[in-house]
């Protein structure tokens, strides 16, 4: 069970850090685009949610698409109006005979005593779903009496707000996310309950704390631990289990009930696995809803009966969970978004060598005082990079500013950081001729109080990132540099303003005043 | 503190140009304006290929190129100079040779004279200004800021002297000889067949008052060139250039100058090598503006451009002004804020010229900017090439200062607020004050919304406890966008880096302004004179103690 980060995509194993959930979608697809040597522009959006869903655009130069997450413009606002809607997404699907859970919506006119009545006429188990809910809010799954009906409704309608209602039978499956473009399937993933593999030596408790600690390696659920609570151990006890059990090696314990906890759920690829029957149900799910071209088609699988149902059709999912399972092998959907909008460049070589920064795009954005931002092109020539570690006195000296200027003008990419140990690494690519004058710069020239005084030269093959980066010197530190700065700016403020105090004062004395009038006389004769 | 006595313009005030300096300067004051008017302004860095086809020269930092588009057409620039000026005029005006002979043709008066090659000899070079009356003018054909510019050669022996000099000394092969006109110097800035702006540039110098030093009076001087949004980077620097001047005018740098003297220090008159601009538009006859138009008009492809000039006080030439230089990438910044005088609208004037179409939007009240250095900084490290700086609020401007009093301190409160400004189109940013009170800055241009602000405020849904709120006009220059100015949100890693990057920021400006204001005071309690008079002398000896 352990991650084996070589599942995923090798050209994805260095993101830059902090890059998680709908920006991980935006970011990979963007990127994918670029790596192909697309054009990339993010651009404020028009309406005024401030989110992490950028609008980003790529271009070929004769052509250009919008995106917004994993959605372009290939998706028509038709397409996109009728998946907000569960009850209109159901009205497309069972037209074309695309098998659904039986259900039936209700309005916000509708009384309860009515919707209360179509659940006892269809029969338990149930779910309640609002109509215009997204990402799993407010659904209530295996529902199994009218009491808890009547509870659920309660908290749906009154407690969350939500006006009409989707009620349906409950689907006794697994929970599947099938990722279609075009007229294919291009990645299925199965999102099983949380659960652990016992290694015959440790504990559930222990073991949770293991895989805890995997999950935050991983982009896609770095932030979606899974949290011991009440449920948990009563759920456990079901199978005679408690936390301090230890399970039996090579045997898989579930944490939860199937439909519950949905953020918990483990994301495990079986685009392979799935059969070509409930395949084409999801492509013909997806063409049922006019204007879709690629869209995440939920499915609630019997994996016994082989049959399976539509509940959701997603025209901006994330994507991360098919490029980052916990089991089975990473699926390539920004390629292949961009093989459907750009299949010019499908054989165009990708270029991994290097990426690009995101945060400074969201940076740029929040204030709203940038519309528009677009990203240096790939380089096209061939580049070579290298890592010079050098020696010497280089703090203080403005030394960063002499290299700044250099990169600039030589088109460098790469960073700068001053090393804990007094050294300082400088890693550039560029062309080999522009990376052969680098050298000669910095080997014999420096700023007038720099001195170096020893060069060590590497070759350098991890990716690069584009433009040229100062780095700080203690990364993990920033609170404390945080701190230090607050109480820098503390001290100058007071200085200054003891300086400024004691100006005045001399600005008012006497002599002061009085030279100040003669130089204002003698500037009026001067202005002729 | 006295401020300087030029009067800028309302628009373009000392605030809103804080994080323009020198050539950015000139950019921003372009840019500024146009995007005022409601085009479109995209910063670019030199990575671009926008400008593959325009001369651009120098380091260039970000700030330095741009474009502004309106719904037809883009034009792009480069500081000043956009991009309906050829590159030939360009490369005309960076060879003083070449001016020379197309303003000569067109028959526009320049001084006598004639450009050497690189491979002239230094004896074809003495034959020829044995043609010439003296005095004479040597100077390097392409060097720019009058570097090796060596004037009023009286004598053969001086010639030989200055042309040893800039020759051999600082290896400008190719030069220029030619007659000294003397005069005084003017910049004018033309565009098109107007003269905008003319200002007189008097070299760096100083005024006495029997009571301070020539150096401290130098120190005086450059205190109020700090003041000042375009001297501040050109202070006097006493160098031997300076020593050597006053020397030959009979002082040393310890003499205390007569009341009333005005001594110079140079005889450059460069803005950048101490001189001060000196507004003289309204007074210059037209006459000589008509020489600045037809100089700029002899220059096919040019349009507008700096024009430097003499005005002639020898009765030996006959025109009344001969034209010395043209420089198509014009700083401008003499004339926007110029030590005395009238501030002159060379934005405008140049946005009037590209964009006819938006000439009778006025933009001399406008209040609303963007921050030169937030903008910027994605294309600082170059992780973005091109920049588009979100629209121009169109129409007047009101804004509002609310500061609102009870619990109200949380972040989610003022996150809240800024949504609620952007989704109703407002500008403006919120800011801790005290520990029960934010200040909120509300700027738009519907009147109703931004009034109607303060009971936004109290409408947090979460119940923030909003006991008072306090309301006033705010007259202030405020920025496009909506930010939160919370120095100390260290919620997240994320906001802490951007919090500590600002503080960087702001660091680095305050230590800049208080070595200045050291600066200043020790000079002030070196001077001879401050020693002798007694008022608050113990907190100089304080200061001084700390030292």
């Amino acid at each position: 069970m352990k991650i084996d980060p070589n599942n995923w995509l090798s050209h994805l194993k260095h993101l830059p850090e902090d890059i998680s959930n709908y920006k991980t979608c935006t970011y990979l697809i963007a990127l994918e685009g670029w790596r192909r040597g697309l054009k990339l522009k993010f651009h404020m959006k028009p309406s005024t949610a401030i989110g992490p869903s950028a609008r980003f655009s790529l271009s070929d130069g004769k052509k250009q698409h919008f995106f917004t997450v994993s959605r372009g413009d290939k998706v028509t606002n038709e397409a996109i109006r009728i998946c907000s809607n569960k009850p209109l997404t159901y009205k497309y699907l069972s037209k074309n005979n695309v098998p659904i859970p039986e259900g039936k919506s209700f309005d916000a006119k509708t009384s309860n005593e009515e919707i209360i009545s179509y659940a006892e006429q269809i029969g338990f188990p149930l779910v309640l779903k609002p109509s215009d809910g997204s990402s799993g809010r407010g659904v209530i799954t295996n529902i199994k009496n009218i009491e808890q009906f009547k509870e659920a409704l309660a908290e749906v309608k009154e407690n969350q707000g939500f006006k009409s209602v989707i009620v349906e039978r409950f689907i006794v499956g697994e929970d599947y996310r099938v990722y279609v473009v075009g007229d294919r399937v291009v990645a299925a993933t199965r999102r099983t309950a949380a659960n652990v593999i016992g290694d015959g030596k440790r504990t559930i408790e222990e073991l949770i704390e293991i895989k805890n600690k995997e999950r935050r390696k991983n982009p896609f659920i770095k932030n979606r631990s899974i949290k011991i609570n009440r449920d948990m151990i009563d759920w456990l006890k079901k199978s005679n289990k408690t936390l301090s059990t230890v399970p039996e090696k090579g045997e898989r314990v579930f944490l939860r009930r199937q439909g519950a906890y949905l953020k918990e759920r483990d994301p495990v690829d079986i685009t392979d696995e799935m059969s070509d029957h409930l395949k084409a149900i999801a492509v013909k799910a997806m063409k049922s809803i006019p204007g879709l071209t690629h869209c995440d088609v939920d499915m609630l699988v019997n994996e016994k009966t082989g049959e399976g149902y539509v509940n959701e059709i997603n025209s901006r999912p994330q994507i991360s969970n098919h490029l980052f399972p916990l089991e089975g092998l990473a699926r390539d959907v920004p390629k292949e978004i961009i093989d459907f909008y750009f299949p010019e460049t499908k054989k165009t070589p990708r270029n991994d060598f290097f990426y690009f920064d995101f945060n400074p795009v969201y940076d740029a954005f929040r204030n709203r005082n940038v519309k528009e931002l677009t990203i240096p092109d790939i380089p096209t020539e061939p580049q070579i990079a290298r890592r010079f570690r050098l020696s010497g006195n280089l703090r203080g000296v403005n030394y960063e500013r002499w290299i700044r200027r250099h990169v600039i003008r030589l088109q460098l990419n790469g960073y700068l950081k001053h090393l804990k140990n007094g050294k300082t690494s400088i890693v550039v690519s560029g062309t080999p001729e522009n990376i052969d004058s680098f050298r000669n710069i910095i080997t014999n020239q420096a700023p007038k109080k720099a001195k170096v005084t020893r060069i060590i030269e590497k070759s350098w093959d991890k990716p690069i990132k584009i433009g040229f980066e100062f780095k700080k010197t203690h990364p993990d530190s920033d609170f404390k540099q945080l701190e230090a700065a607050k109480n820098e700016i503390k001290k100058l403020k007071k200085e200054k303003q003891t300086y400024e105090n004691e100006l005045k004062n001399i600005m008012n004395s006497k002599t002061w005043k009085w030279a100040k009038r003669i130089q204002k006389i003698s500037g009026g004769e001067n202005s002729y | 503190m006295k401020k300087f006595s030029g009067v800028s313009l309302p628009q373009l005030t000392e605030e809103i140009v804080r994080n323009a300096r020198k050539t950015r300067l000139d950019a921003f004051a372009v840019a500024l304006e146009g995007w005022r008017r409601g085009l479109k302004l995209k910063w670019y860095t030199k990575d671009t290929p926008h400008f593959d086809d325009m001369i651009i020269f120098g380091v260039n930092p970000p700030g330095r190129l741009f474009s502004l588009s309106s719904d037809k057409k883009t034009h792009f620039f480069f500081r000043t100079r956009g991009d309906k000026v050829s590159n030939r005029a360009v490369e005309i005006g960076s060879e003083k040779g070449d001016t020379k002979i197309w303003l000569d043709k067109a028959g526009v008066p320049v001084p006598q004279g004639k450009g050497f090659p690189e491979d002239a000899t230094d004896e074809e070079i003495i034959e020829y200004s044995r043609t010439l009356d003296y005095p004479l003018v040597f100077k390097p054909t392409n060097a720019s800021l009058g570097n090796g510019v060596v004037t009023n050669l009286q004598n053969e022996a001086e010639f030989v002297a200055a042309l040893n000099y800039v020759r051999h000394e600082l290896g400008y092969k190719e030069v220029i000889v030619e007659q000294h006109v003397s005069g005084k110097e003017y910049r004018l800035y033309v565009v098109e067949d107007q003269v905008i702006a003319v200002y007189n540039r008097i070299p760096a110098n100083i005024t006495g008052d029997g009571k301070h030093t020539i150096e401290e009076l130098i120190e005086l001087k450059n205190y109020e060139r700090r003041q000042n949004a375009r001297l501040n980077s050109c202070l006097i620097h006493t160098d031997q250039e300076i020593v050597d001047f006053v020397t030959e005018q009979g002082y040393s740098l310890d003499s205390v100058l007569e009341k009333g003297k005005q001594l110079l220090l140079r005889e450059k008159t460069n803005v950048s090598s101490g001189g001060d601009p000196i507004d003289v538009t309204d007074e210059t006859p037209n006459e000589i503006k008509q020489i600045a138009i037809d100089a700029v008009k002899a220059i096919p492809g040019l349009h507008h451009a700096g024009v430097d000039i003499i005005v002639n006080e020898d009765s030996k030439i006959k025109q009344p002004a001969v034209v010395l230089e043209i420089n198509p990438t014009a700083q401008i910044g003499g004339a926007l804020f110029p030590l005395r005088g009238k501030a002159r609208n060379i934005p405008a004037a140049i946005i009037d010229y590209y964009f006819p179409e938006t000439k009778g939007i006025d933009t001399s009240d406008s209040k609303i900017y963007f921050d030169m250095s937030t903008v910027l900084e994605p294309l600082e490290d170059r992780t973005a090439i091109e920049v588009e700086v979100a629209p121009a609020p169109m129409g007047k401007l009101y804004a509002k200062r609310y500061v609102v009093i009870g619990d109200v301190q949380r972040h989610r409160y003022h996150r809240w607020i800024k949504k609620q400004a952007l989704d109703r189109n407002l500008n403006g940013f919120v800011k801790n004050m005290v520990f029960d009170e934010i200040e909120v800055i509300i700027a738009g241009t519907d009147k109703k919304e931004v009034d109607g602000f303060k009971q936004v405020l109290k409408q947090y849904p979460q119940g923030s406890k909003v006991v008072k709120i306090q309301e006033e006009v705010w007259e202030e220059p405020v920025t496009v966008g909506f930010e939160i100015n919370e120095r100390y949100n260290t919620s997240t890693l994320r906001a802490a880096q951007y919090s500590l990057r600002k503080m960087h920021q702001e660091l680095a400006r305050l230590t800049k302004q208080k070595n200045r204001i050291e600066k200043d005071i020790s000079h002030v309690f070196n001077s001879t004179s401050w020693k002798f008079s007694t008022p608050i002398r113990k907190v100089g000896e304080i200061v001084k103690g700390k030292k």
